[in-house]
């Protein structure tokens, strides 16, 4: 413990190093607005300048990178409260009390409320990290072939049997992605496969072009669609908001703590942040006196789901950095940026480059304190974004995400793929499919597809070897467990009915 | 939605049965170093069969418009003959409802199609035309095109945009970052610095 507190502290100091932490401020103000803007999310915001941290050095870069998400998160709240548009999906629940208190004139302290709820949900989250990360890798050291490969269907099983979609349509996501992943070379063997002699299918599919076509054109598409209606209400953020903010998170502390608490855990699995948010909602909701408060400008309305969202958001960095599995799109754009430094994702990391893993750990605590101060002073320039012409702001995002999408690879066909992932991630918007399984499968396709062989070759081919005790016997039954709890959840309703939150 | 649902199941048949196909070739089976190339896309293959003939066994279980109307047809027929015309009235504008409910349930809304080409189609042209004059270029002429015909835009701001932008991108990127983006086959000569 006290080993861990020398490491943070050293990592704290890396990050504010004045370069590094110049880095941190221009990635927190450029994540705001991508958090801002439709169509540039977290993910794509990352995704696009990941080519241009390859220049940098691998500390700076990933402080630049998840200076971005920090930013994002940030930003999210903003047009949440102040257009009624969330900027991300788990900034949905903040909309429903966030605008009808801006509406009655109190943005600002709407605003001061849904940062300070997010610095304290961050807070938590990093004290999560921070602690239980050494903790979590070391225990991840003994990992083999199989245990990587069960932790990869505790992953996926999660997002179908707590995605909250169609179990059916998450499966055809995840085997779709994986199939994406699988196009190009065979890494074992060095067999071509699904290429059919094309030069340009040899080199696979990117998934960060995935992701910026996914996330970022198919977001545009959905804009558009539905006829772009901004009515902003302009918001200055005083003193007064500060104090008054302040106050209001200290009466409902209680709310605070739940929705960070509930955060810190829903994070830690994939796909977390959003039933995060909704799920402290419903919980403030359900402990409040005043109930009939909820949807007019509650403030537990605001603080609860906007302390578990970001709770949430930090603690999902601890499956990413120690065992090299991303919770959300997000922190698979992150890690897809660490191994283009070179560097793998998983326990080794902290073994093999403990300064880095320290470094981006300190600038999760640097960067989320500065990112309070950046939003409380500027959030009336952010906004201003916001009231651009969406003739201006489109053709420029689709222009910027080109740009990404060529610059990960060099290879013009990349821009070609990226229209055509912004129809499918439209199509897939539409119909219901989700798009996180499927961008966390073409991310992490060759490193399960190997896992899998391996544990077969080692068990000489028998699958029996996924369920070997002691470690990955029980990850595969809590995965088994989770796949099939959308079918066992209505059992235990019927036999215990009113318990537990609606 | 129905049409759509069941046409976007099948295009996750094709993937399926391209991945098994595919898989047969290479090999699936047990080689002499463990599961053969074709391993895991076969399984993945076959789940994916698997599940897309869910989702188009339930698409093609659900009524169509035309199915829907005839029930409320056939309904309206009943209650009249039996409730006389006081009835009728209310039917009406439940069939209005059902209308109104039948017309958002479309992939995309009425008067969604044209803004959504109005996007698609001149992001390809810039795509195309990448191919030609590089990226900076085609961009600036998708920034002014789109800024003019959709936004309607002073030219003042559209000579600003369309050129401040693509030359700060072409700075930071080409020239700060040493990261060429294309320049297609004449953009190096229409650029040559």
């Amino acid at each position: 413990m006290i080993e861990n507190l020398h490491h943070l502290l050293e990592g704290i100091s890396i990050a504010i190093q004045p370069g590094n932490f110049l880095v941190a401020m221009i990635g927190l103000v450029l994540g705001v607005i991508v958090g801002v803007l439709p169509g540039l999310g977290g993910a794509n915001g990352v995704a696009i300048l990941i080519p241009l941290t390859v220049t940098m050095k691998p500390v700076p870069g990933i402080i630049l990178l998840s200076s971005i998400y920090w930013g994002a998160l940030y930003g999210g709240s903003i047009t949440s409260i102040l257009f009624n548009i969330p900027g991300e999906p788990w900034s949905v629940a903040t909309t429903f009390d966030g605008y009808p208190l801006a509406k009655k004139g109190k943005a600002g302290k709407a605003l001061v409320m849904a940062f300070l709820s997010h610095g304290v949900g961050a807070v938590l989250g990093v004290i999560l990290l921070s602690f239980f990360a050494p903790i979590i890798a070391e225990f991840a050291l003994k990992f083999g072939p199989a245990e990587i490969f069960s932790v990869m269907m505790l992953t996926f099983s999660a997002f179908v049997g707590l995605g909250g979609k169609s179990p059916t349509k998450t499966l055809i996501s995840i085997f779709f992605g994986f199939i994406l992943a699988a196009v190009g070379m065979d890494i074992v063997t060095g067999q071509l496969r699904m290429t059919f002699g094309s030069v340009e299918l040899m080199g696979g599919f990117n998934f960060i072009v995935a992701v910026i076509g996914l996330f970022g054109l198919g977001e545009i598409f959905l804009t558009v669609e539905e006829g772009l209606k901004m009515e902003g209400i302009s918001a200055k953020v005083t003193f007064k908001d500060i104090v008054e903010g302040s106050k209001e998170l200290v009466l409902h502390w209680k709310t605070l703590l739940m929705g960070a608490l509930i955060g810190c855990w829903m994070g830690l699995k994939p796909g977390g942040a959003t039933p995060a948010s909704f799920m402290a909602y419903g919980f403030a909701k359900q402990a409040a006196k005043n109930k009939a408060e909820f949807g007019q400008g509650a403030s537990a309305g605001i603080i609860a789901p906007e302390a578990a969202a970001h709770a949430a958001g930090t603690s999902a960095t601890l499956p990413m950095i120690t065992l090299g599995i991303p919770g959300s799109p997000t922190m698979a754009v992150i890690m897809g940026g660490l191994m283009i430094f070179g560097l793998l994702p998983g326990p080794m990391l902290f073994k093999e480059h403990a300064d880095f893993v320290w470094g981006l750990i300190g600038s999760c605590w640097v960067g989320n304190f500065v990112g309070l101060f950046i939003v409380l002073a500027f959030t009336p320039l952010f906004a201003a974004v916001l009231k651009i012409r969406f003739a201006i702001l489109m053709p420029s995002i689709v222009y910027v995400c080109a740009i990404g999408a060529y610059a990960v690879n060099n290879r013009m066909i990349d821009i070609h793929y990226m229209i055509i992932f912004g129809v499918l991630g439209y199509l897939f918007k539409k119909l219901d499919y989700p798009l996180a399984p499927m961008v966390l499968a073409l991310v992490l396709g060759d490193m399960a597809e190997a896992a899998m062989r391996q544990a077969l070759i080692i068990g000489h081919g028998s699958p029996l070897i996924f369920f070997k005790p002691p470690i990955a016997l029980p990850i595969m039954i809590a995965a088994i467990i989770i796949f099939f709890m959308p079918t066992i959840s209505p059992l235990f309703k019927k036999k215990r009915p009113s318990v537990g939150p609606a | 939605m129905r049409k759509a649902e069941i046409v976007v199941a099948f295009f996750f048949v094709a993937i399926g049965i391209i991945a098994i196909v595919d898989a047969a070739r290479v090999g699936f089976g047990w080689g002499p170093s463990g599961p053969e190339s074709g391993f895991f896309p076969f399984y993945l293959g076959v789940g994916t069969l698997i599940c897309s003939a869910v989702v188009l066994v339930k698409g093609f279980r659900e009524p169509t418009a035309a199915n829907l109307a005839a029930a409320l047809e056939k309904m309206r027929r009943v209650v009249v003959t039996t409730a006389g015309g006081a009835a009728e009235e209310r039917l009406r504008l439940l069939e209005a409802e059902a209308g109104r409910i039948a017309g958002k349930d479309r992939l995309i809304p009425e008067g969604g199609l044209k803004p959504i080409l109005w996007v698609l189609l001149p992001s390809t042209g810039m795509v195309i035309l990448t191919e030609f004059v590089g990226l900076h270029i085609a961009a600036a002429t998708f920034l002014a095109f789109y800024m003019r015909a959709v936004g309607k835009i002073r030219w003042v701001t559209i000579a600003l945009v369309s050129i401040l932008l693509p030359v700060s991108l072409f700075i930071v990127f080409d020239k700060l970052f040493l990261i060429p983006l294309p320049t297609g086959l004449w953009g190096s000569k229409l650029i040559p610095f």
